[in-house]
């Protein structure tokens, strides 16, 4: 792992078209700026972390889904957004 | 965000959907094909990979189970998604299933985003913990 030290509102680069600021340091935490491409996607690793857990759990096996699709909760009477006024 | 298009319980999407950046977890599946899943008149879809045709998931629109889910979409995610109009999208969640039907859960913290023009498609993630990753389906009424 590479080990940088920078202050605030000082950036790092990665690659050509990522960059990431620190804009403000206070107590144990730190505030970053990040500029990136919209193909690069950026996340809190935790939470993109627990989505990836999240998808892996819910990706079915297309062949074991004939047997559950009888068996779902039925929806809630329909609910049109005039009802909700 | 009170759009009709996006509190529609059953968008009909026929068209395969595009995720540019995959799915986290899937970042290599970028194509799926949408099609009914269930009973008939069954609000659940199944987004089948084209890739990988052994891999589907189920998806709802959220606002079926929950017509109060709501939130901002981050304006980096509307830009990729090319979303001009806030009345192109569409918001659709993924479901786990359980081998108990009334143990499902729906993913609220991370729903798919569909720009209903062009079909790309992307996985957002909220910025706050408001929602949970395993939202009970069936709650009790």
């Amino acid at each position: 792992m590479l080990v940088l030290t920078r202050r605030a509102n000082q950036s790092i680069m990665i690659g050509h078209d990522i960059v990431v600021t620190v804009l403000e340091v206070r107590g144990d935490q730190v505030r970053l700026g990040i500029r990136a491409p919209r193909s690069v996607d950026v996340h809190r690793e935790e939470v993109f972390a627990t989505l990836q857990q999240a998808n892996k759990a819910a990706a079915t096996s297309t062949r074991d889904l004939v047997a559950l699709e009888d068996a779902m909760p039925e929806a809630p009477a329909a609910q049109t957004p005039a009802d909700s006024q | 965000m009170s759009h009709s298009s996006l509190l529609n319980p059953t968008p009909s999407i026929t068209a395969s959907l595009h995720f540019a950046a995959g799915l986290p977890g899937f970042p290599h599946l970028h194509d799926f094909v949408m099609s009914q899943w269930g009973k008939q008149d069954s609000p659940f879809m199944l987004m089948t990979s084209i890739d990988d045709s052994d891999v589907g998931f189920v998806v709802i629109s959220p606002f079926v189970f929950y017509p109060e889910y709501e939130f901002e979409l981050d304006k980096s995610t509307a830009q990729r998604l090319s979303l001009l109009d806030p009345t192109d999208a569409i918001v659709l969640c993924i479901v786990t299933l359980s081998d108990r039907p009334q143990d499902a859960t729906v993913n609220l913290l991370g729903p798919i985003v569909v720009n209903d023009r062009t079909c790309e498609a992307c996985q957002a993630v909220l910025p706050h913990a408001a929602y949970g990753a395993q939202a009970p389906l069936a709650r009790a009424a």
